[in-house]
């Protein structure tokens, strides 16, 4: 789905602000503002593209450290294979162990690359796939250096291995596969026989589903469900993030396959959080519908634009008259705007007069919000009002000693009223008299961590690829469809204008993208 | 005198270590307490043990000293992840000295992990597990199948039928 606008333009033209031309001019004329990714407009499909293979994307994930941005082979040298051959040559010869060795030559680890690459420095690559350290080495050298793929590279493999036959997956590998993500283990599952049948019949691997960029804009109802089964009805956390392609029916799909083998087990199914751009009122009905006979202790819906706060404020009250005791947790996250009598309806509904309320609430810091499944407390509803702008929004509290030293209550805030740095979660101006003093010296004694000298730029980064990222999705809808989510997309753009401004304010020159 | 429990690797090799490191093996803690001092380890070889007992040192060492304030905000912080499987190592130090012990070619780390899961280290089955789990992340079966050295076993009909299965998450369109 191609971006129908100019290359040129900062910002999509299509989506008229009234103040267009205001808003252009302040970011052409500050010169800070440039996405860093602009150049690649041309070029971007609406979802894909751009997030998997931009580099300067991953830039904004790996803001610390600029090494790892670099390529692997940038010469296609497969230094991997032909070094590796070469030393199996080596070692097959001298059948020593080598257990010192071992440290040196394993080829996946960057400490090992360097070394290795000192060791041969002056040896043209070339050369290696000839290569014998002396006469009597030959015959084994020659077929060690046939194909690197097959041949085994640690000798003590073969002696100490306990994982079975060469070929064949070690026992160890088989316990890593709950550490990796899906993209991995999908990559995993075409490995060989033994990993596909280890990823595919182990249900536990697949109880918590958590889809996220880039998957997320790829996947299909079918898909989803396909791999929702094999959870074999242990299904306990589905997180869509950003999904467009999912349909409330394919969600529907996937609730009735979990729901019906759980109501056979009469166990709980806690929902634990749904997230998802597209997630209409229709889903969360039907969500709720299917669940009568479960308990859903959590409705988390941060970024379903699609829903009215009027139509959830509906649906819970059917909800809990039918359930008892119900959603007990609402997390509403940032795109509601709630009035008051809004908010004392929820609380009702949520029954926290009966709750007993904790004294000392747990303290909310802007970067755990980030990633909003990690963030567990005990509030029946996340939001709550802000003591300076009144509204009623997420509070974040402040971790910075200095903040905190004057007293819990003092650094308390929206994240528009006080803006916070996504890294540590302190607030801006304290970390930005850290960032830009004018004697270097200076900047790294003043901060007492010295990631506070990312703070900014990271901020300033994640929010722009944030507004971006909302761009594309309102990209997908058409103009009528667009109009719901213009206010959403003013709160956005206000933020980053915010942060613009400020910037030129505070004379810091030029934010390098 | 600290008192000295004895483990006796695979190939009848004994080593005496402390017992505060002895027992950062919750499966030794629990055999010391009902039998004697001396640990058979038939499973475990001796290179293997080694590189275990040195792990266990290292990290009965900086357990015993508890934990500063700001080295447990990190902690809380980093634990707010989205996969986190056991409490993350808060002191950096540590956590350089870790990264520098998983620096060993795959099958050593395997035949740690299954010891130290034998032996119920739960901090070194996840610290070796996500050292694995990032040396997978992001690669290609192919590039996998190399790196860790396994044999395709696939049919060429069953591989296309996987290829097509899995294409919609590896499409770049």
């Amino acid at each position: 789905m191609a971006l129908n606008f100019s290359s040129r333009s900062m910002l999509p033209v299509p989506f008229v602000h009234s103040d267009n031309e205001s808003y252009l001019s302040v970011f052409e004329g500050s010169q800070i503002c440039v996405y860093p990714f602009l150049s690649g407009w041309e070029v971007v499909n609406a979802f894909d593209c751009v997030v998997g293979d931009n580099q300067s994307l991953s830039a904004i994930d790996d803001v610390c450290d600029p090494v790892d941005l670099l390529p692997d082979d940038p010469f296609g040298m497969e230094l991997n294979r032909n070094m590796g051959a070469a030393l199996d040559g080596l070692f097959k010869a001298s059948c020593r162990d080598f257990f010192g060795w071992s440290l040196v030559c394993s080829p996946e680890t960057q400490f090992n690359y360097d070394a290795r690459a000192e060791e041969l420095d002056g040896w043209p690559i070339e050369s290696f796939e000839g290569f014998s350290v002396n006469d009597s080495l030959d015959e084994e050298s020659e077929t060690g250096l046939i194909d690197g793929e097959s041949l085994n590279l640690y000798c003590e493999d073969n002696t100490h291995s306990s994982g079975g036959d060469e070929g064949l997956p070690h026992d160890g590998l088989i316990f890593s596969l709950r550490y990796m993500d899906l993209r991995d283990l999908l990559s995993l599952e075409r490995v060989c026989r033994s990993l596909r049948s280890a990823v595919r019949n182990d249900s536990l691997l697949w109880r918590s589903m958590l889809i996220d960029s880039p998957l997320s804009e790829k996947i299909t109802d079918d898909v989803l469900l396909q791999l929702t089964r094999r959870a074999q009805g242990n299904l306990q956390s589905l997180s869509l993030i950003g999904c467009p392609r999912i349909t409330d029916e394919g969600l529907k799909c996937v609730l009735d396959n979990n729901l019906s083998l759980k109501k056979a087990l009469h166990t709980h199914f806690a929902l634990e959080s749904l997230i998802n751009t597209r997630c209409t009122l229709f889903a969360i009905e039907a969500l709720l519908s299917l669940a009568k006979p479960m308990l859903i202790p959590m409705l988390h819906i941060p970024g379903c634009v699609r829903l009215s706060l009027e139509s959830i404020i509906n649906i819970l009250k059917e909800y809990q008259s039918k359930c008892s005791p119900g959603i007990e947790q609402l997390k509403l996250g940032r795109l509601f705007s709630v009035s008051q009598e809004q908010y004392e309806e929820l609380k009702l509904l949520l029954h926290t007069d009966q709750h007993q309320q904790p004294q000392a609430q747990k303290l909310r810091f802007y970067y755990t919000s980030r990633s909003s499944l990690g963030w567990v407390d005990d509030r029946a509803i996340d939001i709550e009002m802000c003591p300076l702008c009144k509204k009623y929004k997420l509070v974040y509290d402040c971790p910075s000693e200095s903040c905190q030293g004057r007293g819990f209550t003092q650094c308390r805030a929206c994240d528009i009223c006080i803006a916070r740095c996504i890294q540590c979660g302190k607030c801006i101006k304290d970390c930005r008299s850290n960032i830009y003093p004018k004697d270097e010296k200076k900047m790294v004694e003043a901060s007492d961590n010295v990631k506070n000298t990312l703070c900014y730029r990271a901020y300033d980064q994640e929010k722009r690829y944030k507004l971006w990222k909302f761009e594309i999705h309102l990209q997908s809808l058409s103009a009528c469809q667009l109009k719901p989510y213009r206010r959403v997309y003013e709160l956005t753009s206000l933020i980053y204008l915010q942060l613009v401004i400020g910037s030129s304010a505070g004379g810091l020159g030029a934010i390098p993208p | 005198m600290a008192k000295m429990i004895k483990l006796v690797s695979g190939d009848g090799a004994e080593f005496e270590v402390e017992e505060e490191v002895a027992f950062q093996s919750k499966i030794i803690k629990d055999i010391v307490a009902d039998a004697d001092d001396v640990i058979p380890l038939p499973t475990v070889s001796s290179k293997v043990l080694i590189q275990v007992i040195e792990y266990c040192r290292k990290h009965a060492a900086v357990n015993s000293f508890p934990l500063s304030p700001s080295s447990s905000a990190a902690a809380a912080a980093s634990s707010s992840s989205s996969i986190s499987y056991s409490k993350p190592v808060s002191d950096p130090a540590l956590r350089a000295w870790d990264n520098e012990f998983v620096k060993l070619n795959n099958s050593s780390l395997f035949d740690i992990v299954i010891a130290a899961n034998y032996l119920d280290i739960e901090e070194l089955v996840d610290l070796v597990l996500e050292t694995v789990a990032d040396r997978i992340k992001g690669k290609q079966a192919q590039e996998i199948r190399r790196q860790f050295n396994i044999e395709n076993d696939f049919t060429p009909e069953e591989e296309e039928a996987l290829r097509r299965e899995n294409s919609w998450a590896f499409q770049n369109n």
